[in-house]
């Protein structure tokens, strides 16, 4: 800022201020590629890993955890940098649906985190056991013929003789 | 009274039941003749009704997966878990369609009717047998130890019941109206 008198001793005075904005907001980890993906279905049951990428947009290093529900395995590391993350996985169930929850949090940054839920489903056992449902058994279509046959000659024989 | 006497008169006896209810002879003549000849068509084109089992269980499993009985579909095989449906032509309701399609056509009435029976009792069939498959799904998940008896009797039974209960239904609603 600059102040001159020209009516007085023509003087000026100058003075300097200065300020800094805020720095730049520091981001949560973000996730990407997750295997299986989310909603997928017809999984194999021998599935060993779960694994997904996780990326820190600052570079910071960050804590993650891996579980799943119904427990099947987790996994979790501190300080790690980007990457993909691996859960191992074991004692999968057929037609189950698995929900895996993921939690990265960056501790040198905001300490902000980040949670994802994902989901899967293993295939059905296919049963030895195969067993077909008919309609009718071949007696049951003859017992149906013959009441088939009975009504409508009562029905007919009512109409003839009202 | 010798063995030939008895014959004749039992003959007569029967020419007589006949000629006084021509109708019902030939009710049960178009009948049982139709029938026949609906199943000898069936078994000789029942490849080409293939799409029949592909369409019963793939909308057995949408319908199933809706209602929260969850079931994976492969072609024509349902599977439970527990055990595994396949759908063969029997269980697809074509001979429950044949056999009332019969009784309907054969029954004396006008040509209109007979086409709004057929037409009221096959979605009504196919329908019906999809209520039996969800129920049958649910039986076996669930309850597999009851399986063979709500299959081979009770389903077998109520289904009988209810297509002669479409059956007459027509009758007096339609026929008889």
């Amino acid at each position: 800022m600059n102040a001159t008198d020209p009516s007085g001793s023509n003087n000026w005075n100058r003075e300097v201020y200065s300020f800094t904005t805020e720095s730049a907001p520091n981001l949560p980890p973000v996730f990407s590629n997750e295997v299986p993906l989310d909603g997928s279905v017809g999984v194999p049951v021998s599935l060993s890993e779960l694994s997904i990428d996780i990326s820190d947009p600052e570079g910071d290093g960050f804590n993650w955890i891996i579980e799943t529900s119904p427990d099947v395995g987790s996994s979790s590391g501190s300080g790690e940098f980007d990457g993909s993350k691996v859960c191992g996985v074991s004692g999968l169930s057929y037609g189950t649906t698995y929900t895996w929850f993921v939690n990265a949090t960056d501790p040198s940054g905001s300490g902000s985190y980040t949670r994802d839920v994902y989901t899967f489903t293993t295939k059905y056992e296919v049963s030895e056991n195969t067993a077909g449902v008919p309609v009718l058994s071949p007696i049951g279509i003859i017992v149906t013929m013959i009441s088939f046959s009975l009504i409508a000659i009562v029905m007919i024989n009512r109409v003839k003789y009202k | 009274m010798t063995m030939l006497d008895k014959i004749s008169e039992i003959k007569k006896k029967i020419l007589y039941v006949i000629s006084n209810n021509k109708e019902a002879v030939k009710f049960l003549t178009i009948f049982i003749s139709l029938s026949l000849l609906f199943f000898l068509i069936y078994y000789l084109i029942q490849n080409s009704l293939n799409f029949m089992l592909v369409s019963t269980a793939s909308v057995t499993g949408f319908m199933s997966n809706i209602i929260g009985l969850e079931v994976y579909v492969d072609g024509v095989i349902i599977s439970l878990q527990t055990m595994n449906l396949e759908i063969i032509h029997e269980c697809t309701g074509i001979f429950a369609i044949m056999i009332s399609s019969s009784s309907i056509i054969a029954y004396p009435t006008k040509l209109k009717n007979k086409v709004i029976g057929i037409l009221f009792v096959i979605p009504l069939i196919l329908s019906l047998n999809i209520i039996r498959l969800l129920f049958l799904i649910y039986i076996g998940k669930y309850h597999m130890d009851l399986f063979e008896v709500v299959h081979s009797y009770l389903w077998q039974g109520t289904f009988i019941i209810f297509i002669i209960l479409a059956w007459f239904l027509w009758i007096e609603m339609v026929v008889n109206r």
